[in-house]
């Protein structure tokens, strides 16, 4: 279980790492995006994944490991009508154009998920000299809890209860919410206390 | 439905509720299984990730409703405990069980099926339905009114079990 040393810690790397991956996901959409860092705490398994349960909301996202010296899983979703906005963006296309999910949707959300990973892996690199690289990103087409289930499937059998990292972010211009989830794995915490 | 009251289970979770209530939970590689008691439209649901409980059940803060067999064994208890329901009036249905990410859960959801399939067997509750695997999500809502629960697997239309 982390202690105030790791909360401290994760919350250094949480605010930084979610500043720069709003930079380079600006960069790379050239739209203003707006980061709101919702919550950095410890929560219940069942508690979370009921409060997810609860919306049947429809998503692509895309998961990735993080593995290194301290391994954390990261994931990224918007509405499947989010994505389409967002591919037709990224392509420079006419909104509205894309309407079913194909390979550049696939893409599309496979390219957002890697940038942003990467950004939080940079973070502990550069910043707290945390050895973590990204894995290649799985995109999904689902639920959002079932997504959210696969987050923290691994971390849930170690633990009742996760730390968590949760992030809303708008693109200004579409207005398009996305949801950024990142949480350390059991291992991690030992790693994370001498950063903090 | 809407003054319908609702539950809904989280991961390593059980719910219980008598009619008009309705038990709700999304499941991936997790399994849902539903008991009910048509005799006193009492209900529950529990929600697992893993299969067995032997490695864990000495470690802190162990958690019955994680496993299939710690956690069915608990909701049948809790049936029993607050609504008097003799385990021999349940019948179950159970969902879930899906393969979601290859790399990670390695078929867990085979795994956390069998499990559910085995301890029903031994309490002989008798399986009336179901509906698992595959590799996309499952949304239930399991309706104490009848015993009905309503499945929607992702990309596919509403059933009725």
């Amino acid at each position: 279980m982390p202690n105030e040393s790791v909360n401290r810690a994760v919350r250094l790397i949480a605010e930084r790492s979610i500043d720069k991956a709003s930079q380079s996901f600006s960069k790379m959409i050239k739209l203003g995006a707006a980061i709101d860092l919702k919550r950095i705490e410890m929560v219940d398994i069942a508690d979370i994944s009921a409060d997810l349960g609860g919306v049947p909301q429809e998503v692509i996202g895309s998961m990735v490991d993080l593995v290194g010296d301290a391994p954390f899983k990261f994931l990224f979703y918007v509405e499947t009508q989010g994505a389409f906005s967002l591919t037709d963006l990224l392509l420079k296309r006419a909104p509205g154009t894309t309407v079913f999910i194909d390979e550049f949707v696939t893409s599309t959300i496979q390219e957002i998920g890697n940038i942003l990973a990467s950004a939080v892996a940079n973070t502990f690199a550069n910043d707290f000299q945390i050895d973590l690289r990204p894995t290649a990103p799985m995109v999904f087409n689902d639920f959002a809890a079932t997504l959210f289930e696969g987050l923290i499937f691994e971390a849930a059998q170690e633990d009742n209860r996760v730390l968590m990292i949760e992030c809303k972010f708008e693109v200004r211009k579409l207005n398009l919410p996305c949801q950024l989830f990142v949480i350390p794995m059991p291992g991690s915490y030992k790693i994370l206390e001498f950063s903090g | 439905m809407s003054d319908v009251a609702q539950l809904i289970v989280g991961i390593g979770d059980i719910k219980i509720g008598k009619s008009p209530v309705r038990i709700r939970t999304n499941l991936g590689s997790c399994m849902g299984v539903c008991l009910y008691s048509s005799q006193l439209r009492v209900g529950g649901m529990l929600h697992c990730l893993s299969p067995k409980s032997s490695e864990s059940r000495n470690k802190a803060g162990f958690r019955a409703a994680k496993y299939a067999d710690s956690g069915l064994i608990e909701l049948i208890d809790e049936l029993k405990r607050v609504y008097g329901v003799d385990p021999r009036q349940l019948t179950a249905k159970i969902f879930g069980g899906a393969c979601m990410l290859k790399s990670l859960t390695l078929n867990i959801g085979h795994a956390n099926e069998a499990a559910v399939r085995e301890i029903l067997r031994d309490y002989h509750i008798p399986i009336l339905n179901f509906k698992t695997g595959g590799d996309k999500g499952y949304q239930i809502d399991f309706n104490l009114e009848n015993g009905a629960v309503g499945c929607r697997i992702f990309g596919q239309e509403t059933q009725e079990f």
